[in-house]
């Protein structure tokens, strides 16, 4: 009879994503939660960072307790993800048109080929790959070492709180600005969880954590609410 | 299990879950039912014997739980204005979530200012922004301009002061001059200094009047009085030089950039803003002066409470012209009362003389004059001077007569009297405004012994 795999196990069949791999990854998920305006993207990115995350908390906090922050982590996405569906994923309902809608008009589109994309999103990755070089420049300088942080750990808290700044700074839309706030947090998490491991904390961040989402999913509820499309 | 912090911490949570399930829709019922809850509450803490060490203090996962005589009445005060402003939103309804988002964030607020070490009650603070973001938007639909900066600068601001917390708490004094540097950072974010400013003015524009009064009058309170703790708690941190200057700077410059925009502002609620801003300046000028500034702290946020739900009143009356600041022509002949509160509630919070904000003033000049920075009592005279300038260029509009005659708006009875009670209650403050400095002098000696 097979048991269903313990946290140990896990962490050993992931191996091979720990330490460097792992940070690259979180960034490159970040990035994608930046730069990418469709929310099913972005949702879907922010899930895979809190997993890979995940293989990250390991190297700093007992794994069981590792579990809890990715298990916060997915059920901030879950809510986030229920929010978005309530609200047609940020999109206007089928029967209005943009002409009719006041507070939600539909972003320009540029076509690449076969593709449409908004037309922010040049500037979207022009603005995420200058804060990923300062980023990487940073964390390679001795004067910018996190104590008791290991160094590619040292890279993902700088890469997830720029990251995170650029994107509540690039936008005041609940969902979009809530997903960097998250990523903020993460990265805030990870350096503070080095010096501070007491189960209390861990316990009143998630709490902090999952009502954040409660309140940006709140928010995101009040802003493409029916009437307010119309306001 | 029936123990002080948690039934100041899960107490509130029961109102605000069975008005939030049940009584949501009917915002009259909840205003009504939450208001005398509250009330009740309050009245009911208040009567708390805290002598018992069993009954004053839990521990959970090593952590303590204490309420002392200050956090008593610290809540006390915060029940009953918060019972008020319900019973105010039974009458001037205030969104949906208004009652329940409240209660949530005062329970917030008592695990902040119960939890010790303090670096704990700081993630609870986290919590009570995102209570009070939901307070701020109370079920409106449209922007939420107000309520995601309020929480997005909350959350900016509890990094530095986490860091800064397991710093202090681990003893080692060799982090002292980063310690100082995150506190202040920390602080000027969350009380609203230069040159994070900008989240003050969205609340006061997209808020409900009476969220907005609970926001940046009850919330400010309990702030203010944790960071008043947290200093009195690590008076190593006060030792050092560069610490209060910057703080004292940053007040400063609050001040003169508030001065300038309501010198400036061409709106009643931009005009607001403005002096509640400048208020938040003063506020953290006496947070620079140690244990003395903490009467003076609660002076001015007592005073601004009251300023703001007297403003709030009077905007919810005057309705959708309240920013009609130019074209507002015979605003005072179609809508006296509110024209006679928003007045009433503007001078308070400059802070002349007569109104219940003077007293506050007087007590910052005083106190900003004692410390050797006589330029800032200048500042002061200033800003007051800048309001009164921006409140004559609106009442010059509202008493002017409107080129055709229009009726004289008459609210309902019951709203008749509690706007002539406000009214009353803000010229009684103006008179004597003893009870009030007398309460935040008792206040700030037990929460600081």
């Amino acid at each position: 009879m097979s048991n269903f795999p313990t946290i140990f196990d896990w962490l050993e069949r992931f191996t091979f994503l720990r330490g460097e791999p792992a940070t690259y990854l979180v960034i490159a998920a970040a990035a994608i939660v930046i730069i990418v305006w469709d929310w099913r993207i972005s949702l879907l990115a922010l899930a895979f960072h809190y997993l890979v995350g995940g293989l990250l908390f390991a190297d700093i906090l007992d794994p069981r307790l590792t579990v809890i922050k990715i298990w916060v982590g997915l059920f901030a996405c879950l809510i986030l993800y229920f929010t978005a569906r309530q609200t047609n994923w940020g999109r206007l309902p089928a029967d209005i048109t943009a002409a009719e809608a006041i507070q939600l008009r539909q972003e320009r589109q540029l076509r690449f080929g076969p593709y449409l994309l908004p037309s922010s999103t040049p500037f979207r990755i022009f603005l995420t790959l200058m804060v990923v070089l300062v980023v990487a420049t940073i964390a390679q300088q001795p004067g910018y070492h996190l104590p008791a942080v290991p160094d590619h750990l040292n890279l993902a808290i700088f890469g997830l709180l720029g990251l995170g700044l650029l994107g509540m700074s690039l936008t005041s839309e609940p969902l979009r600005a809530g997903m960097a706030l998250l990523l903020f947090m993460t990265g805030f998490e990870l350096f503070y969880n080095t010096l501070e491991q007491s189960i209390a904390m861990l316990a009143l961040l998630a709490i902090a954590n999952l009502v954040m989402a409660l309140a940006v999913a709140y928010l995101t509820q009040a802003r493409h609410a029916l009437p307010a499309i119309f306001d | 299990m029936f123990v002080a912090p948690l039934l100041l911490i899960i107490g509130p949570l029961v109102p605000a879950g069975l008005i939030a399930l049940f009584l949501r829709r009917w915002p009259i019922i909840s205003g009504f039912v939450g208001g005398l809850v509250a009330l009740a509450w309050g009245q009911f803490i208040g009567n708390w014997s805290l002598a018992n060490p069993d009954f004053n203090t839990f521990s959970l996962y090593g952590r303590s739980l204490v309420l002392d005589e200050g956090g008593q009445r610290l809540f006390v005060l915060l029940y009953l204005a918060f019972g008020v402003l319900a019973l105010l939103s039974a009458v001037w309804e205030q969104g949906a979530d208004f009652v329940p988002a409240g209660f949530a964030t005062l329970s917030a607020f008592a695990a902040m200012l119960t939890i010790q070490p303090f670096t704990f009650g700081l993630v609870a603070l986290l919590v009570a922004a995102a209570l009070g973001a939901m307070l701020i938007q109370s079920g409106r639909v449209g922007s939420t301009l107000a309520s995601w900066r309020y929480l997005m600068l909350t959350a900016l601001a509890l990094p530095f002061l986490l860091i800064a917390g397991w710093m202090l708490d681990s003893g080692q004094l060799v982090f002292l001059p980063t310690v100082w540097r995150l506190l202040l950072i920390g602080f000027i974010i969350l009380l609203a200094g230069f040159p994070f400013t900008g989240w003050v003015r969205p609340i006061l524009k997209e808020a409900p009047p009476l969220a907005a009064a609970y926001i940046l009058g009850l919330g400010q309170l309990a702030i203010v009085s944790f960071a008043f703790r947290l200093l009195a708690d690590y008076p190593v941190i006060r030792l050092n030089t560069a610490f209060l200057p910057l703080l004292r700077g940053s007040g400063g410059a609050t001040l003169a950039v508030a001065g300038l925009l309501a010198f400036n502002s061409r709106k009643v609620s931009q005009l607001v803003g403005y002096l509640v801003l400048a208020d938040m300046g003063g506020v953290i000028l006496s947070l620079v002066s140690g244990p003395a500034g903490l009467p003076v702290a609660i002076s001015l946020l007592t005073q601004r409470f009251v300023g703001l739900v007297l403003a709030g009143i009077g905007f919810l009356l005057i309705g959708n012209e309240v920013d009609l600041f130019t074209a507002g022509r015979g605003l005072a002949a179609r809508k006296p009362l509110g024209v006679i509160l928003v007045t009433l509630a503007i001078l308070s919070l400059i802070g002349l003389p007569l109104t219940p904000g003077f007293s506050g003033r007087w007590q910052l000049v005083a106190l900003v004059a004692t410390s050797e920075s006589h330029w800032l009592a200048m500042l002061i005279w200033l800003v007051a001077a800048s309001g009164s300038v921006g409140l004559l260029g609106a009442l010059r509009e509202w008493l002017t007569p409107a080129g055709t005659a229009t009726p004289t708006d008459s609210p309902p009875l019951l709203r008749q009297l509690l706007v002539a009670l406000a009214i009353a209650v803000g010229l009684l403050l103006g008179l004597f405004p003893q009870p009030l400095l007398n309460l935040a002098s008792q206040l700030a000696h037990q929460l600081t012994p």
